[in-house]
């Protein structure tokens, strides 16, 4: 996972000794790497690039990691209508990013590939098996892999008695409990505008995880146009427009990870109306102004847990369930 | 101690490098203490920032490993120091400890920098979504 990771976690005195605390640390972070192993797609001996690499049609045993992700992924990609797409893969490889460098695709070439875009072209075969039902496929699990690997490292650490706990895997947040002193974690949300650490805002959360896309990550620029890491499944473009990033606090970290890239691609308005049948999901928009000031807008559950918004920001509330 | 009360508390922090020059821009700003905040770079991307006042005067160790090698860090009486590394030539080691904003300790083989500012709006935070 080429990535920045930290975690943090705490017991109470006679649950778990010193030595327990740093076995799960070290536990989270054998399961990171196993993850990545699984789950690599540059990588050709990982089981992915396997699954990527077979014939239409043909079955592929997965180890039980990589099947609960890529079950995952196809479930997330229903809940949004295919905003988030994990076989965006094709189109990831066609704009060479993380590859060799990037370059703009033709457009031929764009529409070739998007044929080879759709998540209904996997096949989950239980118990432990998937299928590509179209050759060219090409499954990318990057918008889900980090909140994955979250929702299991908060499953071991509680199940080894853990109580408080703060896993950052890049920026994607997961917190168990509250920080060791007592009191919410306090999580910032980038400032879209500022050097990566720096907030625009800031949530209080507990026993939640904190996610945010943003296109302010992972930037090129061709001729003078600037191109995002962020893929729209329906025309294979860098998505664009005054979305700057999207903040989603729920309990699974799954959800939270794929629902970040969904609403980046959906934009703020359609994200808002898929929130309101997402029960548990709250969200926080940065949007830029014509003028360049940002602008937060967060679902009305997060009023009470939002805060530290910087001086020029404009924040709004909205109800969405 | 306060915070400790009835709790064993450790941090490990690892980070995964891509390999990239270290950059030693960095503000002098008149803070001190525990408005310190530490920042952990990697080329010109700040990778995690560390409000010295959130350990509330305990010390931390932290752990850095990458394909490129491995660095200990300590945060101890609102200083940073490296304490381990494998990088051979052991500079890094033999800095001075960073305790004031614009301090910096840089580990040239292994492109890692620590540097100290004092950016007020962030030391409230335990980390950063992005």
């Amino acid at each position: 996972m080429d990535t920045f990771i930290s975690i943090s976690a705490s017991a109470p005195v006679g649950q778990m000794s010193e030595g327990d605390v740093k076995k799960c640390i070290d536990d989270a972070f054998d399961l990171i790497n196993e993850l990545d192993s699984q789950m690599s797609i540059t990588d050709p001996s990982s089981a992915l690039s396997a699954l990527n690499a077979s014939k239409a049609g043909e079955t592929t045993a997965l180890p039980k990691e990589l099947y609960g992700a890529i079950e995952s992924a196809k479930e997330m990609s229903e809940i949004t209508g295919g905003a988030y797409d994990p076989t965006i893969g094709s189109i990831t490889v066609l704009w060479r990013y993380g590859d060799d460098g990037f370059r703009v695709p033709e457009r031929s070439e764009l529409e070739r590939t998007l044929a080879n875009v759709g998540y209904d072209m996997i096949s989950v075969v239980p118990p432990r098996s998937a299928a590509i039902t179209k050759n060219g496929v090409k499954i990318d699990l990057g918008g889900i892999a980090k909140g994955y690997a979250s929702a299991l490292i908060t499953k071991l650490m509680r199940e080894r008695g853990v109580t408080n706990a703060l896993i950052n895997l890049g920026g994607n947040v997961a917190v168990i409990g509250e920080r060791p002193a007592g009191g919410p974690w306090r999580i910032g949300v980038q400032d879209p505008a500022r050097e990566r650490g720096v907030p625009l805002c800031a949530v209080e959360a507990v026993n939640t995880s904190v996610i945010t896309a943003g296109v302010y990550e992972r930037v090129f620029e061709v001729d003078g146009v600037t191109y995002t890491h962020i893929y729209d499944p329906n025309d294979g473009m860098p998505i664009s427009g005054d979305l700057k990033s999207a903040t989603v606090v729920c309990d699974d970290p799954i959800a939270g990870d794929a629902l970040s890239t969904a609403f980046m691609v959906l934009g703020k308005d359609r994200s808002i109306e898929l929130i309101r049948s997402l029960p548990d999901v709250d969200a926080i928009f940065i949007t830029q102004s014509p003028t360049g000031a940002m602008e937060i807008t967060a679902t009305e559950g997060l009023s009470s847990m939002i805060g530290k918004v910087s001086k020029g920001a404009k924040l709004t509330f909205i109800e969405a369930h | 101690m306060e915070r400790l009360d009835g709790a064993i508390y450790k941090i490990v922090a690892v980070i995964f490098l891509i390999s990239c020059a270290v950059s030693a821009s960095f503000l002098y700003m008149d803070v001190k203490g525990d408005a310190l905040v530490l920042e952990v770079v990697n080329g010109e991307k700040v990778e995690r920032t560390i409000a010295l006042g959130d350990l509330d005067g305990e010390s931390a160790i932290f752990v850095v490993s990458d394909d490129m090698g491995f660095n200990a860090f300590v945060i101890d009486e609102g200083a940073v120091r490296m304490v381990s590394s494998d990088c051979g030539g052991g500079d890094c080691l033999r800095m001075t400890p960073a305790r004031s904003v614009g301090d910096i300790i840089v580990c040239l083989p292994h492109r890692l920098m620590l540097r100290l500012t004092g950016e007020s709006e962030r030391r409230d935070l335990d980390v950063v979504s992005y």
